[in-house]
């Protein structure tokens, strides 16, 4: 669940500058973890992040009510991971094996984490728009109204999208004979 | 309803979704925390260029980060439009002039929704709506797209055909002569357990497609571009594990889509990792980085042993046939990784914050405009090689021709709005636009002005409707309550696992959903106790709802496709002429005097009927969307709609009713003393209403609420047993609550929600009790349905 913030966005700069930094950095591990797994790695949660918090602190004027400022941070980070994840579908997506741990960039722990079960490497064959859905849901623990309100779409289309991911994931680990049954 | 193999398989997938991210959780590196304060300070921290890795894949538009820190002085001052409509910010100091109309640019985009006529729907790729892959390219004269995972073809856009026997492809580029296609995502030339991944394909017509023998086996395709002659891969091999993005890249080239030739390159950029390919109007161009310890760029990250960084310079290496490679130097201007787009005046990189435009594609300056205003939410960029379209949130677009240029553009036509979330393409006259299962088409005019926000209009096939006349009154006799029910009778042939139950004017109709990917099943009853199935074929999607309208009965089905459907026996069905409204997720209800009902994607609003058959309109709820509502009942004069709206404190939410004696205009009652609760669902009496509300978080105990006029609501004090989370339902006159209280089924009617009557029970309650999870009970006209997963029951009810 968002932790609530409630520090009022000040009007001076030096304040407006240190209401900003506090607001965005109760949401950082949030924000960062959701990257993370979305992602499929640290370096890109950090690439990520930061563009989030560039883009927020550029664009901080949009907001009008503070109190609402873990939902709006929320969204800019959904919005750039989902930049991202749309626009890697030109390329091949990049198999990790378990246990690697060759430096530099081994023992990453996002992708040793969606590494150590089949769901996590599936997930990145979801459209984007699915996976940021997914990775809302079951990563930051969020509900579908809550989605809903992060992605600004009616919560319709947030089931259909979670419907649709998890539709997808079954028949792909039905192919692997890897669910329960 | 799931069986029970699916909910455990759900489950069990649910589970291992969560436990993917139960690990100790990875902390924030303190190098992100200092970036937010030299964000937040203004200055160039001490994060500076040093940053973690970027990985430049094929198409990513790579912020600089200190680049966006020097702007954030700028950005305080923009004025920012967001969503179709102008929100202007106080002016602060040296805010920009604003941004002015180039006449020979486009200025509008006049939207119309193309989806039912664009596609046929006898081939439309899935019942989840049209959504376009990664490409639309413009190719001789026509367009091509990816569209669920096929291949189609058009000649202007807003009509489309399958290519019959394309592969299933990914991304599919074009040079002037040949057509180039990447198969779905997997290492190219590895083994692999799919059939169109791991290959390349070649085709001269875009009908037909030859599979071609990559130039490399084993190795990773990390970037590909072509131009107009020619196609440019990037191949690095996998090695011990580590990722292929650090691993020195080689381009293979090819003339003709069919035979490839090795690149001859400078040793820097033989050594060069982290490669991209991007073409411009003068050859390719490949940026990457070289290591190197004098370097100005740093690349770190973590790892088990803790921070690493490597230092190097971004390096850039010019072909003008992808043979042979130099150096090249594309000016400050440019970012860490390139991403091109072709105008008919010039190429251009990304608009947002420091986009640059190049005449020839070597040399590149600065544009006129800047729009970083945009630069929060979906950012998009396409281009047809005549205009390059850029994206923002809202969505809003801006038009460019590669000189540097660019106009935001109106959004006009004869739809509500554009759903966000979407992604479009730029084609020639206009752009394609696809969200919310649905694509429309932007007819680009130019050198008019029309409104800044879409025209109020119908929505999809639906009009906006008529304020019509309060319900009409009917004359109700006084309904009797029930005071007990006689001997329980098994239904042999009754509707199992039924989850809504409508009566009508001539029977009852049920609907049982069905798993994902399933078919709905429904029964037909002129009594509720005879019961006969109706073909499973009439119908689509797998889950439904149904209501009454008047002498007909109307059923609206959604995921795995959405259809309305109509039957004036409950037998035969016949499909809307309205189409394939998006009905659905909600309750519907109606009578003879009309229908309200809630769409379910992709504009969200309520819709109602005279008579559900033939003409629908859409409405709005003042202050709020339909997304707000959660359940809607139909009792005497009025249609109540419950829900959620933001509390009267900041940041809270409360529960709220909707009332509307015509079901197009509708009144708010907020009920505030429920602060953090919202209304869940509504049963309706012949005196009254029921509702339940829970916390707007999702969890909690329910509280049951009554109302005599759907606009004033009191928690429910009575002596019943039952509790909030027992089994309700109703059908306008009897409200009814069961549940299984001291090891016995207890059930209990209401005509108000108010006076609550216990009924007793008679006959076997055993398979009942034995089966509460999955237990329904729906009021009928003279007594009770009960259902289970496995049976039915029957119940005839006495009255007072």
């Amino acid at each position: 669940m968002e932790g609530a913030a409630r520090v009022a966005l000040a009007t001076t700069v030096r304040d407006e500058s240190a209401d900003f930094v506090a607001l965005v950095q109760a949401e950082l591990p949030g924000a960062y973890r959701l990257a993370g797994y979305l992602l499929g790695g640290a370096e890109d949660a950090d690439d990520a992040t930061c563009e989030a918090v560039a883009r927020a602190w550029q664009a901080r004027g949009k907001l009008r009510d503070p109190d609402r400022f873990a939902a709006w941070f929320g969204r800019i980070v959904s919005n750039v991971c989902y930049d991202r994840l749309r626009q890697r579908r030109g390329i091949r997506t990049i198999e990790i094996e378990d246990g690697m741990t060759a430096d530099p960039v081994a023992r990453d722990p996002f992708r040793d984490a969606l590494a150590r079960d089949e769901v996590g490497r599936l997930i990145r064959r979801l459209p984007p728009d699915q996976q940021v859905v997914v990775g809302l849901r079951f990563w930051r623990d969020l509900s579908l109204d809550e989605i809903a309100e992060r992605l600004d779409l009616p919560l319709g289309t947030v089931k259909s999208r979670l419907h649709y991911a998890m539709r997808s994931l079954r028949k792909d680990l039905d192919r692997q004979g890897k669910v329960s049954r | 309803m799931k069986h029970d193999d699916e909910l455990d398989r759900d489950l069990d997938l649910e589970s291992r979704m969560h436990r993917i991210s139960q690990d100790p959780e990875p902390q924030v590196p303190g190098r992100v925390y200092t970036f937010v304060q030299s964000v937040a300070s203004g200055a160039e921290g001490s994060y500076g260029p040093a940053r973690s890795k970027l990985r430049p894949l094929a198409g990513t538009r790579l912020l600089r980060m200190p680049k966006l820190v020097a702007l954030t002085g700028l950005a305080a001052a923009v004025v920012l439009a967001v969503a179709g409509t102008l929100l202007v910010t106080t002016p602060r100091p040296n805010e920009p002039a604003a941004t002015p109309r180039h006449p020979d640019l486009w200025s509008a985009l006049e939207w119309h929704d193309i989806t039912a006529t664009a596609f046929p729907a006898s081939s439309q790729p899935g019942s989840e709506g049209i959504t376009i892959g990664t490409s639309v390219i413009v190719w001789n004269g026509g367009l091509l797209a990816d569209i669920g995972g096929s291949l189609w073809s058009s000649t202007d856009g807003q009509t489309w055909h399958p290519v019959g026997g394309a592969p299933a492809l990914d991304n599919v580029l074009a040079t002037k002569d040949w057509l180039f296609g990447i198969g779905l995502q997997c290492p190219v030339g590895s083994p692999s357990t799919c059939s169109s991944e791991g290959s390349i394909w070649h085709s001269a017509d875009g009908v037909a497609w030859e599979s071609v023998q990559a130039p490399f086996s084993g190795d990773f395709l990390v970037s590909y571009a072509a131009s107009n002659t020619s196609v440019v891969m990037l191949a690095s091999p996998i090695t011990s594990g580590s990722d292929p993005g650090w691993s020195p890249t080689t381009p293979y080239v090819s003339s003709d889509g069919a035979t490839w030739a090795k690149a001859t390159v400078p040793a820097d950029m033989a050594g060069a990792t982290q490669a991209n390919v991007t073409s411009t109007r003068a050859g390719f161009v490949v940026s990457g980085f070289v290591a190197d310890p004098a370097g100005d760029i740093e690349w770190g990250g973590e790892n088990a042993s803790g921070q690493f960084s490597v230092k190097g310079f971004e390096r850039y290496w010019f072909s003008a046939d992808g043979l042979a490679w130099s150096t090249y130097d594309p000016g400050p201007a440019v970012g860490q990784a390139m991403r091109v787009y072709r105008g008919s005046l010039g190429d251009a990189m990304s608009p947002v914050l420091d986009g640059v435009h190049s005449a020839d594609g070597l040399h590149w300056t600065l544009d006129e405009t800047n729009l970083s205003q945009d630069a929060v939410g979906m950012i998009q960029e396409s281009s047809d090689g005549t205009e390059i379209l850029f994206q923002g949130e809202g969505p809003v677009f801006t038009i460019g021709l590669g000189d540097g240029r660019w106009q935001r553009l109106q959004n006009g036509g004869d739809i509500g709005s554009l759903p966000r979330g979407g992604q479009s393409w730029v084609v020639p006259g206009g752009v394609i636009y696809d969200g919310g299962g649905r694509v429309y088409y932007g007819k680009a005019v130019t050198g008019m002005t029309v409104t800044q926000t879409l025209h109020p209009g119908p929505t999809i096939t639906l009009p906006p409707g008529p304020t019509l006349e309060p319900l009409p009154s009917i004359s109700l006799a006084p309904a009797a309550g029930w005071s007990g029910l006689g001997v329980l009778q098994k239904l042999p042939d009754g509707p199992s696992g039924a989850e809504s139950v409508a009566a009508w004017a001539h029977g009852y109709v049920a609907v049982r959903n069905a798993p994902a990917g399933g078919k709905i099943t429904v029964w037909n009853s002129p009594d509720g106790r005879t019961w006969t199935g109706v073909p499973a074929a009439t119908f689509t999607g797998s889950s439904a709802v149904v209501a009454a309208a008047g002498d007909s009965v109307v059923l609206a089905s959604w995921n795995d496709g959405n259809g309305v459907w109509v039957s004036a026996d409950g037998t035969d069905w016949t499909p809307s002429p309205i189409g394939k409204p998006p009905i659905g997720d909600r309750p519907m209800v109606g009578d003879g005097r009309g229908m309200v009902a809630v769409e379910d994607d992709p504009q969200y609003q309520l819709v109602y009927s005279g008579n559900g058959s033939d003409t629908w309109y859409t409405t709005t709820i003042p202050g709020a969307s339909a997304d707000n509502v959660q359940s809607i009942a139909l009792s005497g004069d009025r249609f109540v709609a419950v829900g959620r709206m933001p509390g009267t404190s900041s940041g809270t939410w409360a529960p709220a009713a909707w009332t509307s004696t015509d079901g197009a205009t509708w009144k708010q009652s907020l009920v505030s003393d429920a602060p953090g609760e919202g209304f869940v669902s509504i049963l309706a009496g012949r005196n009254g209403f029921v509702a339940t509300s829970k916390p707007a978080n999702g969890g909690g105990t329910a509280t049951l609420w009554s109302s005599p006029d759907g606009a004033a609501w009191h928690r429910v004090g009575t002596s019943m047993p039952l509790g909030p989370d027992a089994v309700f339902a109703g059908d306008g006159t009897h409200i009814l609550g069961c549940d299984v209280v001291g090891g016995a089924l207890s059930c209990w009617s209401s005509l108000d929600g108010e006076v609550w009557t216990s009924l007793p029970l008679q006959g076997d309650t055993s398979q009942l009790i034995a089966a509460r999870t999955t237990l329904r009970v729906f009021p009928l006209r003279d007594g009770v349905l009960f259902v289970t997963a496995d049976g039915v029951w029957f119940g005839q009810a006495a009255a007072h």
